[in-house]
């Protein structure tokens, strides 16, 4: 019996990867058996946890980063809109206010020392600068610790962040208390030559 | 390839049995959303008639044997318990079979369960055999047809199978209670 199924070469992990739908009665079966050869390979499942610290580390992003606020050009991502055609959206992109130094873009994040805990939510201010709502310079939307990398890693959105790649900023966690220098790096922190997924 | 398995949406889950009410699981069945393109609906009703169905006027259905044609709303139907032959290129057709729970409710008691969960006159006078209705299982979206005079099929997002099985048995189980003190 064949069971129709759609194959999609897809990677949300940076690794060479797929994503398989078949209709949901045959879901957990699927799931059992792909699982066990997973095993039988030396592998095996993994989670959700997991996989986002792996996205976090390639620079993939999430609703955390696209909240509703964010535009192509904040992600870094204006290339893809066409220089030539008219598409949906285009003209309001172009609008004051809406692309520039003044807005917050995706950077990464790395805290000195590496083994300094930051939390998402914290937001960024100047070295020396006072942490109060007028020096507000942007703020953390995703952190992980990652063993690959040995360090605590985020993606935050920074005003003219990708000018600043390479300084320096400060993260202050007004919830938590804490008070972290971090170096302002580009989002992608690991293979950004992106040959993991074509292996 | 090794064949796989089937789940059924509301594995392990059913029957529920009470002694005046029994709630259970249909069958697999294909379940196919149906909308005639513009100017065709001639040719969908023709197509459905040589499945021995028909189209379902507003909150009825046509049923022949295992197979259904439900009304589910303006201009569409579901066609449950046979593949859409003679339909494809005259209506839009999406396969929904996957994504429903399908079960029964029968006994004396059944009126009884779901006037405590479904908010419409399910009273044989209002709602007879052969009529169907899309409204809630207590804020689930809920296809529901009266199949006879003490059975209804009660079709939920094949997600909220947990949750309409139980807020099913909680009524049931109310309804037994009751029963039991005199």
């Amino acid at each position: 019996m064949e069971v129709e199924a759609r194959l999609f070469r897809i990677s949300f992990s940076g690794e060479a990867g797929y994503e398989i739908a078949v209709p949901a009665r045959f879901g957990a079966a699927l799931w059992r058996d792909l699982v066990a050869r997973a095993e039988s390979l030396g592998g095996g499942a993994y989670g959700m946890e997991a996989l986002n610290v792996l996205r976090i580390e390639k620079g993939f992003i999430t609703h955390a980063e696209i909240h509703g606020r964010v535009t192509a050009f904040d992600i870094g991502l204006q290339g893809m809109v066409s220089a030539k055609k008219d598409c949906i959206g285009k003209a309001a992109s172009q609008r004051p206010g809406l692309t520039g130094p003044e807005r917050e873009q995706l950077v990464g994040l790395r805290p000195i020392p590496a083994g300094r805990a930051i939390a998402a939510g914290a937001h960024l201010f100047d070295e020396g600068a006072a942490a109060v709502a007028s020096n507000d310079r942007g703020y953390v939307t995703s952190v992980c610790w990652s063993p690959t990398l040995r360090s605590h890693l985020a993606l935050a959105f920074l005003k003219d962040g990708r000018a600043r790649i390479g300084g320096r900023v400060k993260l202050v966690d007004h919830l938590r208390k804490a008070e972290v220098l971090c170096e302002v790096t580009h989002p992608v922190f690991f293979d950004p030559e992106g040959g993991r997924a074509r292996a | 390839m090794p064949r796989l398995i089937e789940t059924a949406a509301c594995e392990g889950l059913l029957p529920v049995v009470l002694p005046e009410v029994r709630l259970s699981e249909l069958p697999f069945a294909p379940v196919t959303s149906v909308a005639a393109f513009a100017g065709k609906d001639r040719a969908v009703g023709m197509a459905l008639r040589k499945l021995s169905l028909g189209w379902p006027d507003p909150g009825r259905s046509v049923r022949a044997g295992e197979a259904a044609c439900l009304w589910t709303g303006r201009g569409q139907a579901f066609l449950i318990g046979a593949a859409p032959e003679g339909l494809a290129g005259v209506a839009a057709l999406t396969d929904q079979s996957d994504g429903w729970a399908r079960m029964r409710l029968q006994g004396p008691g059944a009126e009884a369960v779901l006037a405590r969960l479904v908010p419409i006159d399910l009273r044989v006078a209002a709602f007879p055999e052969g009529a169907v209705a899309r409204s809630g299982l207590n804020h689930m979206m809920m296809v529901l047809m009266r199949e006879g005079p003490q059975a209804f099929q009660i079709m939920v997002f094949r997600s909220m199978a947990g949750s309409a099985v139980h807020e099913l048995a909680v009524a049931m189980k109310a309804l037994a209670a009751r029963a039991a003190l005199g």
